[in-house]
């Protein structure tokens, strides 16, 4: 018996499913970059205060 | 011919995590958001071109233009196309820019500059910015305001990424930073596809009807909050449209006129600051700015839009009125209140979705968005022209200081007051704009219909 929950649009997307994997790894690159992007302009900043 | 990057293709199936989404939309606005740090490679061009600072600085004005208008005239194609082909075309745009740029620069022709980060990568602005809001609403309709304040938030933070690592690319790749342009830009074009076009890759659309674990749709309008639809051929027509049009342009045009100028005005009211502390200065702004997009934007959920763009513009104001007043009597108060100022410019961009999802509804809120940036772009030019024109207009009657300033911090205070009251003015969409009440691609709607069938 089919699964009443799954159309076939959401049979079809699965078939492209990015793993979470994917999902979680963008978000590490994307935190990454802000670390680096604020980190950099931290220091920047400090120059304000010297 | 079905495409990976249809619509349809990117349902995500049932019990898929919403918190998936936002590193999609960030990758796309952090990426974008290296316009901001197009001042890089302003001085690398002029050497480049041997040409003046102005001719350079059209790229960027180019850029920002084709941003409003894309954003305008693009908003109905990227809703009925999707988050998923939405973020490739402005990855594909995105890159082209950089690339046409490259080959303008080593072939020097500006020219090919002005047309390929400007009008192309223009238009990948547009398209970009506009992009995931639609979808983030659409997963996080009990927190709408945090959704898009997250992302939003990585336009503020693509130029405190892309400014650090294009003077690193710069310095590494030639003595002379004007040799090292083409590289640098060819670099910077592989890394956004690569960033871009995961985040094309991992965003998905809710399930028609999906909803939050717990959320309880409303059924009815609540206050400022309606649970109906406007097209955005309809929603141009209402005075709501106009009104927001007039807050978000005031709330930038006071914003811009402080970032624009942030540098050569501390050094103006503090003779005593250098240009390395300056620069500090500048980069405290840009955190300002970023932190505002999702504190203030995420405070807006629990408070509502209306209260916090009275706080964006009503304080704002004040806090001009102190910069006018008083901003000379210490560094310290200088920096805290131009830096409150900037927060809130942040949060204006970040909410104006969220606000639009409460006027008009969920239906085509990215579309709305879209037109309502052509805002955007005339406060770009207003803002910096009230401040340059006065500072010129007092230089030539020989002031000096923070004098140049007196009289634009006080116009400020009058186009946020402006601000305040078309806000205080908004009311609830007249029903007769209303879509009928036919399934739509809003859970929130299509829960509640469901409820009442």
């Amino acid at each position: 018996m089919s699964n009443p929950e799954e159309t076939p649009m959401t049979k079809r997307s699965s078939a492209f499913e990015p793993s979470a994997a994917a999902a979680i790894a963008l978000w590490v690159i994307v935190v990454a970059g802000l670390v680096y992007g604020i980190s950099q302009t931290v220091v920047k900043v400090a120059a304000l205060f010297n | 011919m079905p495409s990976i990057l249809d619509r349809d293709r990117t349902v995500a199936p049932p019990g898929y995590n919403r918190w998936l989404i936002p590193p999609a939309a960030l990758a796309v606005h952090l990426s974008i958001g290296q316009v901001y740090a197009f001042s890089v490679f302003k001085n690398p061009l002029v050497d480049h071109f041997d040409t003046s600072l102005t001719p350079i600085g059209v790229i960027f004005s180019i850029a920002i233009v084709m941003l409003g208008l894309s954003a305008a005239f693009g908003g109905t194609w990227v809703e009925r196309n999707g988050p998923r082909k939405a973020m490739f075309v402005s990855m594909l745009c995105w890159v082209s820019g950089f690339l046409v740029g490259a080959l303008g620069i080593a072939t020097d022709q500006l020219w090919l500059v002005y047309l390929g980060y400007g009008v192309i990568g223009g238009i990948g602005l547009g398209i970009g910015y506009i992009s995931p809001v639609s979808t983030l609403i659409k997963w996080f309709p009990d927190r709408p305001g945090l959704a898009t304040g997250l992302a939003i938030m990585g336009f503020g933070g693509g130029a405190l990424i892309a400014s650090p690592l294009s003077t690193s690319l710069l310095s590494r790749y030639a003595v002379n930073p004007a040799n090292g342009l083409v590289q640098t830009w060819l670099t910077l074009a592989v890394l956004y596809a690569v960033v871009m076009s995961l985040g094309a890759w991992v965003v998905r659309v809710p399930p028609e009807g999906w909803a939050p674990e717990g959320y309880v749709p409303a059924t009815e309008s609540q206050g400022m909050r309606t649970t109906a639809n406007v097209t955005a051929a309809s929603a141009i027509k209402t005075q709501q449209f106009w009104l927001l049009w007039v807050i978000l342009f005031c709330n930038v045009t006071a914003g811009i006129g402080i970032l624009e100028q942030a540098s050569p005005m501390i050094q103006d009211f503090f003779p005593d600051v250098d240009a390395k502390a300056a620069a500090g200065f500048v980069g405290l702004l840009s955190l300002c700015n970023m932190a505002g997009r999702f504190i203030w934007s995420s405070t807006s959920d629990i408070i509502g839009r209306r209260p916090i763009y009275a706080i964006y513009l009503g304080v704002g104001a004040v806090l001009y009125l102190v910069l006018a007043l008083a901003g000379t009597s210490s560094v310290a108060l200088f920096v805290i209140t131009a830096g409150a100022i900037l927060s809130f410019y942040g949060g204006g961009f970040a909410t104006v979705p969220a606000y639009l999802k409460d006027m008009f509804g969920g239906l085509q809120v990215g579309a709305i968005h879209g037109r309502l940036l052509t805002a955007w772009s005339a406060a770009g030019i207003a803002g910096p022209l009230v401040v340059n024109r006065i500072a010129d207009a007092q230089t030539g009657a020989g002031k000096s200081g923070a004098d140049l300033y007196a009289l634009s911090l006080r116009i400020m205070v009058g186009v946020l007051i402006v601000g305040f009251i078309a806000n205080a003015l908004v009311r609830p969409v007249d029903p007769r704009w209303h879509e009928p009440a036919a399934p739509d691609d809003d859970p929130a709607a299509q829960a509640a219909a469901a409820k009442a069938a």
